[in-house]
């Protein structure tokens, strides 16, 4: 099966005004069809540019300056936008993080729906409003044809948000990328969201780049995650590998500073000190290094190299070790 | 008693908007966005408010503070009604009750310098002279983790985590007894939030602060909280120590609300069970007749709609407004109209004392 999105050593630079950030810094990720591939970090991390590269949405200064981005097969980096366009039209969809902001507030929500057809050609104007209304219909809205006269200014915020997902679904698209599509939500609606995200891919078998700063949407609703910090992927493994036996100790001290319902009440947190580097200054061969608590010499002076097993992998001079890796040990296993 | 005696009493507070008709579009429309809550805070104490977008929460944070008059109902202040008493109480109540924001981008006049704005209480209240006030922000600073160096700097040198700080700094120049902190974290990293709870949970101990956190994220509740409220379109409808909210939850909206936590643990599968709660949360325009969360309660009955369940006692401080609750209460007819006051537990723990009543009378 070919993969749905493939990233290859992606570098993205940024320039504003005379200084130059290099927002993205080489990283490769794949999106086998039907799968979900949660993209998680801090702000500034780079998890949205690299959306963004995707969606051929980078901003006004922003270019990919290396690697290859193919989608469903097509090769998009070095395309004229036309072509490119050509091919992102049909085959992705888009549901940003506030819905308010992404719709038009001047246009019906039906007419806004059925637009990406008119524009593509691909139904005529009836055919484009009952796809619409339908479609309104399977994201959960009730009464859709009804809702489809409405302005989005009617709607509540969750309800704006299905006709986010409404209007990304429209052209029938094999990957979806959806940035923080939850995050301005309730956490009842949020579920409710997340819950129709998971059920859509089911029935249309869709790809999901799922990009969000929340560890828990992360477990619960994606089949592979990349954390990455400070433009680098820092690891990289299917969700049950990954929160079962994670290595890089830049993801340990994120899961460890979530509070949890198992946290002891007045315990104080685990933190990470500091703050996320500024990608225009000084960086340490480890990104991670002047922030973590096991950093040695040897992080400040080489760069990690990507070290991969099966379907897990990480850059890390001194990993976190597994419960696998301490029995191992304490049996004395020879290796 | 004074010793015992709640430092902060709300007490049957309802807060509507839009009943004056200023407006000609909402003539007659009221917003009903808080309607009869009663609780109380603790000295030295936290307790946290939690709910949706539109259930008060907020509106309650700011009559705590002052910041709005209640409809009716009153706020009181080591018994004093803040609304009420002397000039001079008045203005002692509002030293004592501080409010930190949420966004740490917007509540910060970008205009000032940092040093400024964290002077700028001491100068409303008269509080120190004009020398003295550089010293105390500086000081107000290092307590909060900022070096003396940032007073001659703008807000937006700094990060979000640090505004926040910038923020807690303010809130405290008055040495208040009570921070009124509103989704004080929720604007901020992952990795940052940590820092700033831990920064909270010293100063509360270093100062005896007694706080009102106000949050829609119930694992941090969870965590920082003593005493938890929910909050539903302006109800409170349960409220209890932290760990017996969690453990032993009796509203079936709590129950969904911790149900809907996105937990960050490895699950053997990705996890498929129903929606645990239809819909979204009914206009505070019209809110449902009786129990207003039965317009999306998987356990409605008739009776739901007919009758408004009042807060009965299940034990231990734990009190919650439901006709069919996940588990029984100890005292079928007893009404417990002010959670977190000490007589609850008290109550609770002995349902057939004579006592068991209207506490508030």
């Amino acid at each position: 099966m070919a993969t749905m999105l493939e990233i290859s050593d992606l570098v993205v630079d940024i320039r504003s005004g005379r200084s130059t950030v290099r927002a993205v810094d080489g990283i490769s990720l794949t999106l086998d069809p039907g799968r979900t591939l949660g993209l998680v970090g801090e702000s500034g991390c780079g998890k949205s540019t690299t959306g963004l590269a995707v969606l051929g949405l980078l901003p006004a200064g922003g270019k990919v300056t290396r690697g290859s981005i193919r989608i469903d097969g097509h090769e998009i980096v070095g395309l004229r936008e036309a072509e490119a366009r050509a091919i992102r039209g049909r085959t992705v969809g888009v549901v940003f993080q506030d819905p308010m902001t992404a719709l038009n507030p001047t246009q019906r929500i039906g007419a806004q729906v059925a637009e990406p057809l008119l524009i593509h050609g691909m139904a005529n104007r009836s055919a484009a409003m009952k796809q619409a209304v339908d479609l309104l219909g399977e994201v959960g809205l009730s009464r859709p044809a009804a809702q489809a006269e409405r302005f989005p200014h009617e709607l509540s915020g969750g309800m704006r948000q299905r006709v986010m997902i409404a209007l990304a679904l429209i052209c029938g698209p094999k990957l979806l990328v959806a940035d923080e599509p939850t995050t301005a939500l309730d956490v009842t609606t949020q579920d409710q969201i997340l819950q129709l995200f998971d059920s859509l891919q089911q029935s249309r078998d869709m790809s999901i780049l799922l990009i969000t700063h929340d560890m828990g949407v992360v477990a619960g609703h994606t089949d592979e995650v990349a954390v990455m910090y400070a433009g680098r992927l820092a690891e990289l493994a299917t969700t049950h590998r990954l929160f079962g036996g994670y290595r890089h100790r830049y993801t340990e001290a994120l899961l460890e500073s979530i509070p949890t319902l198992d946290t002891p009440r007045g315990q104080r947190l685990a933190t990470i000190a500091g703050l996320p580097p500024n990608l225009g200054g000084q960086l340490a061969p480890c990104r991670f290094a002047p922030r973590c608590a096991h950093a040695e010499q040897v992080c400040f002076d080489v760069e990690p190299q990507w070290s991969e097993q099966g379907e897990h992998g990480y850059a890390c001079h001194l990993p976190r070790r597994t419960d696998a890796d301490l029995m191992t040990e304490s049996a004395g296993a020879p290796s | 008693m004074s010793g015992d005696r709640p430092l902060v009493q709300v007490d049957h507070v309802v807060k509507e908007y839009g009943s004056s008709g200023w407006s000609l579009r909402n003539r007659g429309e009221v917003v009903h966005a808080v309607s009869d809550v009663s609780l109380s805070l603790r000295r030295g104490k936290t307790v946290g408010l939690v709910g949706e977008s539109g259930c008060g929460k907020s509106t309650l944070g700011r009559l705590v503070v002052g910041l709005e008059n209640p409809t009716s109902g009153t706020v009181s202040f080591d018994g004093v009604d803040v609304r009420k008493g002397s000039r001079e109480q008045r203005r002692r109540a509002r030293r004592e009750l501080q409010l930190m924001f949420q966004d740490p981008y917007a509540s910060l006049d970008p205009r000032m310098k940092v040093g400024s704005i964290v002077a700028e209480p001491l100068v409303v209240q008269h509080q120190v002279s004009r020398g003295d006030r550089r010293e105390r922000a500086a000081s107000l600073l290092g307590e909060v983790g900022l070096p003396a160096s940032s007073m001659a700097r703008y807000p937006y040198e700094f990060s979000g985590g640090q505004r926040q700080r910038i923020g807690l700094a303010r809130a405290l120049a008055l040495n208040p007894q009570v921070i009124v902190a509103d989704e004080p974290v929720s604007a901020l990293d992952v990795s940052v939030r940590s820092q700033i709870l831990n920064l909270m949970l010293d100063l509360q101990l270093k100062h005896s602060l007694t706080y009102l956190i106000i949050s829609h994220d119930l694992t941090t509740l969870r965590y920082i909280a003593d005493e938890v409220g929910v909050l539903y379109l302006g109800k409170l409808v349960e409220w209890g120590p932290s760990d017996s909210l969690f453990r032993e939850t009796v509203h079936p909206y709590t129950k969904a609300l911790i149900d809907t936590i996105p937990v960050a643990k490895p699950a053997p599968e990705r996890v498929r069970r129903g929606i645990a709660v239809q819909g979204e949360m009914p206009s505070a325009l019209a809110p449902p007749s009786g129990c207003r969360f039965r317009t999306r309660c998987p356990r409605a009955e008739k009776v739901c709609s007919e009758v408004e369940p009042e807060l009965r006692a299940f034990g231990g401080g734990h009190v919650a407004a439901c006709h069919f609750p996940l588990r029984e209460p100890v005292a079928l007819a007893a009404p417990v109209l002010r959670p977190g006051d000490d007589s609850v537990a008290e109550q609770a723990s002995d349902p057939k004392s004579d006592k068991a009543g209207n506490t508030t009378s």
